[in-house]
């Protein structure tokens, strides 16, 4: 990318590149353009909605998970470069998440979904791994003051223990400040009831949405 | 009709007296079984009509010498106990486990920072590997059809993320795909010779297979899938084919609808699990059912763990009716059945199956 570069050009460069999952251009603009006195805010911008683009090709399916991890992985690596330029002020975040795969269930490719797509959107995520024991969950939500515990589940064994993440809420006096949602191939609508949760989804974009309605709702208390 | 016949009936699109019927448990699901029936697992598949055998490639003399049985690994592969909780099979791959005891995740993948020219292979041609197998042939072959599987239904994709990392082989496909294409050429080079020792003992089906699916969509983008995995699948099953008259069965979870009319053209016979709640196994079979056989289709993730009895029974019955015409059926759960199942329902799945004579015999 040329010094002087019209907007225009630099966000249809980088946008095509990261579309195209070439990770070395992307980095390499990113790179260019900060050495030219670019705005890092800019840069980050038209990121965030490639990356947004991502999603809803991975939506329709013209896209797969290898690209979702991809695409998640070129924004890490360019956030990394980006963000020492940012003004502390700027580094805005659209809301900060606690997700984790439940204690018993060692599946994560539902929970990386939510990840990346979280991230494309401008959450912190807090990702706790796979195996993770319900208090675990709770104390990070404490720690971190997130408003959001993901409770990942494959298993229909171990999806009944996002209960003991609520009663540990309720225990620790932050069930009012913290919504729990559950996801899984096998997770039931019934469950919200079951187990006391506020969402139960199948599908990780569904839950998604349903984490920016209730994060939008936050922010305007 | 014997069991084996049963199924080399179904499997040449020809109907069987009933639909044939194969497993998959955890082994809390098998303990109870066999209480139930009062028997070893040999009883408990007898008792439940279950028409297949399957053996297994195993690691060979001198590592399962030093192996440390693990039921919590569910038969998935044979392992050593480095410590109270870590795990390594013979590729050098290590596994911990979870919280409960009951599931395994991956420590260490030994390509994660190994360059490939210093991994050491298994050797097809150690002593032992093929042992078990071999006996599982001579005993059951007069009566059952036998399918091999073992590592080699991790055939490739799998296997190379279990070596390399999964996260770190994705990236790989598209930052180092020159690392992809040499690790899956040698990896093809250890599956043909592995392949041609299971037709050497006269298996019936050899059992291949990589989790491509998510829930609803591919994990790899088809493209990659054409580039990397499809070639090589094909080479295998040519080699398959060259050697003897198995049948090439495929296993992959989730959603890969879109293959299917490419596993078929590279010589895919039976597809499994086929799971309802990704695939329609009416439409597959309406589409594909004339060349392919479904082998699965009995949800673990709703019918079976919650379902009734009787709805058990009418999703059994469904299933036989609508995509049991001319054979091309074996009715098995869709993964390893898991400790919430009632027994009932699982007994009820086995004996609606059993009771229900097909029509048109011929």
């Amino acid at each position: 990318m040329k010094l002087g570069a019209r907007s225009g050009e630099l966000e249809q460069e980088l946008t095509s590149s990261l579309l195209n999952m070439d990770m070395e251009a992307v980095k390499r603009i990113v790179r260019e353009n900060l050495e030219h006195g670019g705005d890092a805010q800019h840069l980050l911008s038209i990121l965030m909605n490639g990356m947004r683009m991502v999603g809803s090709r991975f939506e329709s399916q013209e896209f797969f998970l290898a690209d979702l991890i991809m695409a998640g992985e070129i924004m890490k690596q360019a956030t990394a470069i980006i963000k020492p330029h940012l003004s502390a002020s700027r580094q805005t975040s659209a809301g900060t998440v606690v997700l984790g795969t439940i204690a018993g269930d060692l599946h994560d490719i539902g929970k990386d979904i939510v990840k990346s797509i979280l991230f494309s959107e401008g959450f912190d995520v807090h990702d706790l791994g796979t195996d993770v024991v319900p208090a675990r969950f709770v104390q990070k939500a404490r720690e971190s003051g997130s408003e959001v515990i993901g409770v990942s589940a494959l298993l229909t064994t171990t999806i009944p223990r996002v209960k003991e993440v609520v009663d540990e809420l309720e225990k620790v006096g932050i069930r009012h400040d913290v919504r729990v949602i559950i996801g899984g191939a096998a997770v039931r609508e019934k469950d919200v009831a079951l187990y006391g949760v506020d969402a139960a989804v199948n599908d990780a974009i569904e839950g998604v949405r349903i984490i920016k309605s209730w994060t939008r709702r936050a922010s305007t208390k | 009709m014997n069991h084996r016949q049963r199924v080399m009936q179904a499997l040449n699109h020809r109907q069987p007296d009933r639909v044939p019927l194969d497993e998959a448990f955890r082994p809390e699901v098998w303990a109870k079984l066999e209480q139930q029936f009062r028997g070893d697992e040999e009883l408990v598949r007898d008792k439940l009509g279950v028409d297949l055998r399957t053996v297994s490639i195993d690691p060979p003399e001198r590592f399962t010498k030093k192996s440390w049985p693990s039921p919590s690994f569910s038969g998935f592969r044979t392992v050593r106990r480095l410590s109270p909780n870590l795990y390594e099979d013979e590729w050098g791959i290590r596994y911990a486990l979870g919280a409960t005891g009951r599931y395994w995740h991956f420590h260490t993948h030994p390509l994660e920072h190994r360059p490939l020219d210093d991994y050491d292979w298994p050797d097809v041609d150690a002593p032992g590997r093929f042992d078990n197998a071999a006996e599982g042939v001579d005993r059951w072959k007069e009566e059952y059809a036998v399918a091999a599987g073992g590592d080699i239904e991790e055939t490739f994709f799998e296997q190379s993320w279990y070596l390399r990392g999964f996260a770190r082989l994705l990236r790989d496909f598209y930052t180092n795909p020159d690392f992809v294409h040499d690790l899956l050429d040698r990896l093809q080079e250890y599956r043909v010779a592995q392949a041609r020792k299971l037709l050497d003992l006269g298996v019936d089906i050899v059992r291949l297979g990589d989790d491509l699916g998510t829930q609803n969509t591919l994990i790899l983008p088809p493209r990659l899938w054409r580039e990397f995995i499809k070639p090589r699948l094909r080479a295998l099953i040519q080699a398959i084919k060259a050697r003897g008259h198995a049948k090439i069965f495929y296993h992959s979870d989730g959603n890969i609808r879109q293959l299917i009319p490419e596993l078929l053209e590279i010589g895919v016979e039976i597809l499994n699990p086929i799971q309802p709640e990704c695939i329609s196994p009416e439409e597959v079979k309406a589409a594909f059912g004339d060349r392919l056989t479904l082998h699965g289709t009995i949800s673990i993730q709703r019918t079976l763990p919650f379902g009734t009895p009787s709805e058990v029974r009418q999703v059994v019955l469904a299933r036989i009716r609508d995509c049991g015409s001319n054979g091309g059926l074996i009715l098995a759960p869709t993964h390893a059945v898991q400790t919430d199942t009632p027994l009932e329902n699982l007994l009820t799945m086995y004996r609606a199956a059993t009771e229900h004579q097909q029509e048109g015999q011929q």
